[in-house]
């Protein structure tokens, strides 16, 4: 009882110090070159999407393997209605939309959101009753449905471009700030890269409030509780259909936003992105980091991403200046530390780096 | 809309049956459950005792027949709608939420007697004030109904490290959460030790003062005698004899269905 709000300081202080780091990273790291702040732009991108995924796996204890889809609805989408694809395959969108579409991009994000939403719903209707193994085949199913739908809706009308994808995607405009350009503030020169960093930090810490605030909500609670023992969470008065249900809409608008940010963050998306080890890896950050435990599964998130990348950017320079030549490529050598780390954890601490409540 | 005329009755079953393939679980059953009052359901293993709990609280879909509570009839499909109707009960194997708190197992519990509306997605999200002012009492309730069952000092322990005593309880506290009409504790008592079946005893009896109906299943014939108003036998699923403990204690073919013997 005593410990407790110095506890509680200290967190805050040490959110408070990590918020600070996290603003200046990018400057320090982008002496080290672009690729690094790609990396860090893009783990926050994985956080965003590991903690919507956190919502139906480690809440409400629904194993979803097919979460690819919604990132690709939200990607889609995104990528649709912000590029002249469109425009120039429909006829009548060309007179409707002469000058192009030009959406406001928060509208889009937002849009994202509602619409991957609804995709979460559609597959979570089909699967209320199932649990377990037989959730994660249809939920693995309905990833792959959506892959192959994009990959093969450029016959009999071009609506995906297929396997070519879709490219020259507008970058974003927010606060009239052209997110493709480098933006000068206070005789500082924030580059593209580093802009997009600081949009997704300012959208991981929202996502990271949401979670938290949910997880110690009536939701939440009913969440946790269905997870825990669904005839119990019934017994109490709780409509799990509801519940669940609710829990595919949010995960779902989660990754839906996460896909919208990187389809305009890359400019160029195709279906190759969405496959069905992306849904494993993701899978991966929310269990490594411990189900249920939102810093968990940030940490987890990172930890996946950004390990990898780094190898790849590090393992071939390493290897030559320790022994003169390139022993393991650094393809090979990535899914190697990343097997084994897997494997490691999940031996040692097979609740996950933080689980929750231990 | 049928309506019973006799007020005192909140709960009845009228030739409620269940067959699972060619068994038949529960047979023709109609039993009452008075307001106020402890009504026992007592019979040898595999009698069909908690498939008729299951059926009254919804967890099994019947056969046949048809169910009223305060007078009215109700159709017991889902779970949480009777929940909300004003049953709770508890479980004969445990079922806690294992991953949660003490206090949060019960705070579950409230999830019928708290709305969308003030509790919902948004309001939890932006924490208004009428959000926090729910929170909170909804805590208070928790934390009260925890101290009737003595469960006060241990809130804030994980459930899965309470002793089997006081998962027991915990489980009631959390079906007191809902506010129940009706509280049926499916062998409430099973592995219990003497001293916490004397406090078991000493809670249920304090629960009648504040207008709780329960209807419980029990194996231990001393308790069941010392708490029921009224006891029913079900052997082979069908009801053979109820009445007062003292009179179930010297019907015949209540000691044959326990004992086994002729039918003569």
């Amino acid at each position: 009882m005593l410990i407790e709000p110095k506890l509680f300081k200290n967190r805050k202080f040490l959110i408070k110090s990590l918020l600070v780091v996290l603003v200046f990273l990018p400057f320090i790291v982008e002496l080290f070159g672009n690729a690094w702040v790609r990396i860090l732009a893009f783990s926050l991108l994985y956080i965003m999407l590991a903690l919507g995924l956190n919502i139906v796996i480690g809440f409400a204890g629904l194993l979803d393997l097919g979460y690819v889809a919604f990132y690709a609805v939200g990607a889609y989408l995104f990528a649709l209605l912000s590029s002249p694809h469109l425009i120039e395959n429909f006829t009548h969108l060309q007179l409707l939309f002469p000058a192009g579409f030009d959406f406001p991009s928060w509208t889009l994000l937002f849009l994202g959101a509602i619409v991957a939403g609804f995709f979460g719903l559609l597959l979570g209707f089909p699967v209320l009753r199932l649990r377990g193994d037989y959730l994660a085949i249809v939920t693995l199913g309905f990833g792959e449905i959506i892959r192959i739908f994009l990959n093969n809706l450029n016959t009999p009308i071009n609506l995906t471009n297929g396997p070519q994808g879709i490219g020259s995607i507008q970058p974003l405009l927010l606060f009239s700030i052209d997110f493709s350009k480098s933006l000068e503030l206070f005789n500082i020169s924030i580059s593209s890269l580093q802009l997009h960093y600081y949009l997704f930090l300012v959208l991981t810490c929202f996502i990271v409030l949401v979670s938290n605030r949910l997880e110690k909500s009536r939701l939440g609670r009913a969440w946790i509780a269905v997870r825990e023992d669904e005839t119990a969470a019934k017994a109490s008065g709780i409509d799990t259909t509801r519940v669940k249900l609710w829990a595919f809409v949010l995960g779902a608008s989660f990754g839906g936003v996460s896909g919208s940010l990187f389809a305009s963050f890359q400019g160029f998306i195709s279906p190759e992105s969405f496959i069905l080890m992306e849904s494993i890896v993701i899978v991966s950050m929310v269990v490594l980091g411990g189900m249920g435990n939102v810093y968990g599964v940030v940490l987890g998130a990172v930890l996946l991403y950004a390990i990898p990348e780094i190898l790849r950017l590090v393992a071939k320079p390493s290897q030559e200046f320790i022994l003169g030549y390139e022993l393991i490529p650094a393809e090979a050598l990535r899914m190697l530390v990343f097997g084994v780390a897997l494997v490691t954890i999940m031996l040692f601490r097979p609740e996950g780096l933080f689980p929750k409540n231990k | 809309m049928i309506v019973d005329k006799c007020k005192s009755k909140l709960l009845s079953t009228k030739n409620v049956s269940k067959n699972f393939g060619g068994v038949l679980a529960v047979d023709n059953v109609s039993i009452e459950v008075h307001e106020n009052k402890i009504t026992g359901l007592i019979g040898p293993n595999g009698a069909g005792k908690t498939t008729l709990f299951n059926l009254i609280t919804g967890l099994t879909k019947p056969s046949s027949g048809e169910f009223f509570l305060l007078g009215k009839k109700y159709s017991p499909f889902k779970i949480h709608k009777v929940v909300e109707k004003g049953i709770a009960r508890t479980f004969q194997n445990i079922r806690l939420f294992n991953n949660m708190s003490v206090l949060e197992n019960v705070m579950v519990g409230r999830h019928v007697k708290t709305n969308f509306f003030s509790m919902g997605i948004f309001s939890s999200l932006f924490r208004i004030t009428t959000y926090n002012n729910c929170e909170n009492k909804q805590k208070e309730i928790c934390i009260r109904i925890l101290e009737k069952v003595g469960l006060l000092e241990k809130k804030d322990l994980m459930s899965s490290n309470l002793s089997y005593g006081d998962q027991r309880r915990l489980e009631i506290a959390r079906a007191l959460a809902c506010e129940p009409k009706i509280l049926a504790l499916d062998e409430p008592a099973a592995g219990m030790n003497p001293t916490e079946k004397i406090k078991l005893k000493k809670l249920i009896k304090e629960l009648l003062f504040e207008k709780v109906t329960i209807l419980i299943i029990e194996h231990d014939v001393k308790l069941m005698s010392d708490l029921c108003d009224h006891i029913y036998v079900m052997d082979r699923g069908k009801i053979i004899s109820s009445g007062k403990p003292t009179d179930i204690k010297n019907d015949k073919k209540v000691i044959k269905a326990y004992l086994g013997g002729t039918s003569k």
